[in-house]
């Protein structure tokens, strides 16, 4: 390596580890912050401790290879901009415009579901990407992030979409991604077998070699993969949150049409299938507005593929649907109960909040009742009564909380 | 359904396999260079490549690769070894044959027995598992997001 090459080498390391640096900098200014949980430090720690790890491992001697300088340089900076964003959520998640009283229950739910203890951010965003969670955040596998746009940060009866949240960190942590592997794969190949046609489009879409097969079938399972995980999450936030999830769900995102991706099944499929796991469970249901909603169309270049991949996905629902009731079942969790949705609901119509034990997709059920008998509450005149329901939910899940913190083998 | 016990195995990603590629190159290098190295990388990367890359199941039978992995590798051995691969074993053969070199890499002694082409590879890897993704979202292009399309609800 020459002088010119190893001046330059070693000036992109500097940049950084000066980046590094100055990352580290921020977080011992964001941990002076007033955390209302412990979670947010301890994902600042967390974070901390890895990159001072990173920072420890950026010596090479001299003479080292250009190309792995290059590329350890840009590795860093993307670590660092994805986790910049990561500590915006963290420091933003301290906001007094955040339901703190979830915090609890929501947890208690999380580490009930998965059986292990977790974090839990919770965050108001400047951006209507309501939701998130940790799939590129490798230095935080067992933390949950939920984001709710500002503007609407604490209302509870959006909160029921967490569940699709914390179902991505179910599929991990009950081993789906290795249960399924095989049965995806095997599908796949099925269903291209069953297909001829379809399968020798794809195959003239593609380079004409000995493995393009074996990327089609590549391709096929990584999108039903994720479309499978995509519908457990829904149907973990259904199981949960009962019919509460399904209003927050057609409130966000309803009435459909947005643009088709392969990784998600359409819209339209996703409610339908998400109204008719609802049914299995015993769970009201409005059919009018699953009726209602539509799908964008899918791209030409994609119908080949995502004809396969539909039916793939078709062909094992059933079977994730079932190994994940049976598994939320054997936690002793079960779906909120049609009977204390009503004593909720009544506590509501008098103004008052529900005083006995109740789960929050039960207490947050009964808000969406209650909303629904009452028009949406939406008028000049009616804010008021929004509000005051609001409150209703939080002093329930507070009671919740006081119930829970105190039972005798708490 | 039950919890998984190894857990590695279920949160194994993409990234994770080209994080740990990056590292592997990483030690290799300081390794021939002759700095202190630490070589556990190389032993993680083997490991997370025997869990991805598909093994024999209880019936005897060759299992699939993970969704979504067969690609990536597809591509390293285009790069690497054949632009024309003749068949879908050849690959497999391909990423047993990195795993054992990984295996044997991380049990050498000496400095010399670093090898460069070694190097290469887990650069590659690297490359396929997580360059070739985030490259496309750099700034000045589009946006990068940490939080990515896919990760939303809708």
């Amino acid at each position: 390596m020459d002088d010119h090459s190893e001046a330059a080498s070693q000036l992109r390391l500097s940049s950084a580890k000066r980046r590094i640096d100055a990352f580290l900098e921020q977080i011992g200014e964001l941990a002076e912050s007033s955390f209302p949980h412990d979670d947010g430090l301890f994902a600042l720690r967390t974070i901390r401790d890895n990159f001072v790890d990173l920072r420890g491992r950026l010596e090479l001697p001299p003479g080292a290879r250009a190309d792995l300088v290059d590329q350890t340089c840009l590795h860093i900076g993307d670590q660092v901009s994805d986790y910049t964003e990561i500590l915006g959520f963290i420091l933003r998640s301290t906001n007094v415009r955040n339901p703190f009283e979830l915090h609890y229950v929501i947890k208690r739910l999380i580490t009930k579901a998965l059986d292990q203890d977790v974090s839990l951010l919770l965050s108001s965003e400047w951006a209507f990407v309501p939701f998130t969670y940790p799939m590129s955040m490798e230095l935080l596998p067992d933390f949950v992030l939920i984001g709710n746009a500002a503007p609407e940060s604490n209302d509870p009866l959006v909160i029921p979409l967490a569940g699709h949240e914390i179902g991505h960190s179910a599929w991990r942590v009950f081993g789906c991604p290795v249960s399924y592997s095989s049965l995806v794969s095997d599908m796949v190949v099925e269903t291209l077998d069953a297909r001829p046609g379809v399968c020798a489009e794809l195959m003239r879409q593609h380079t004409m070699d000995a493995l393009a097969l074996g990327v089609i079938r590549d391709r096929c399972s990584g999108h039903v993969m994720r479309q499978l995980e995509e519908m457990f999450c829904d149907l973990f936030g259904l199981y949960t949150f009962g019919q509460s999830y399904l209003f927050a769900y057609d409130y966000l995102l309803g009435p459909g049409g947005s643009s088709t991706t392969l990784n998600y099944p359409t819209d339209k499929r996703r409610f339908e299938l998400l109204n008719a796991a609802a049914a299995e469970l015993g769970i009201s249901v409005d059919p009018v507005l699953a009726q209602r909603w539509t799908t964008a169309g899918m791209r030409r270049s994609e119908r080949s593929v995502s004809t396969i991949v539909d039916i793939a996905v078709d062909g094992l629902i059933p079977r994730i649907k079932e190994d994940l009731f049976h598994t939320l079942k054997s936690k002793d969790l079960f779906p909120p109960s049609a009977e204390v949705t009503n004593s909720v609901l009544k506590s509501f119509g008098h103004n008052e909040p529900y005083c006995d034990d109740a789960t929050l997709g039960e207490i947050i059920s009964a808000g969406w009742l209650y909303l629904r008998q009452n028009d949406g509450l939406a008028e000049a005149e009616q804010r008021r009564r929004y509000k005051v329901l609001g409150d209703l939910v939080l002093k329930s899940v507070e009671v919740a909380e006081y119930l829970d913190r105190t039972r005798p083998d708490a | 359904m039950t919890v998984n016990p190894n857990l590695m195995a279920a949160r194994l990603s993409k990234f994770k396999i080209g994080d740990l590629a990056l590292r592997s190159a990483f030690e290799l290098e300081r390794a021939r260079g002759g700095a202190p190295h630490d070589r556990r990388a190389l032993k993680d990367l083997a490991d997370a490549l025997r869990q991805s890359s598909g093994k024999e199941d209880v019936r005897g039978r060759v299992a699939h690769m993970r969704p979504g992995f067969f690609e990536p590798f597809e591509q390293l051995y285009r790069l690497r070894v054949s632009a024309e691969p003749e068949s879908m074993e050849q690959i497999r053969d391909f990423v047993d044959e990195l795993i054992d070199k990984l295996d044997a890499a991380s049990e050498a002694q000496k400095p010399e027995d670093a090898d460069e082409k070694l190097v290469d590879l887990c650069l590659s890897l690297h490359r396929e598992f997580v360059r070739r993704q985030s490259a496309e979202g750099r700034f000045g292009r589009s946006q990068r997001s940490s939080i990515p399309v896919e990760a939303l609800v809708g």
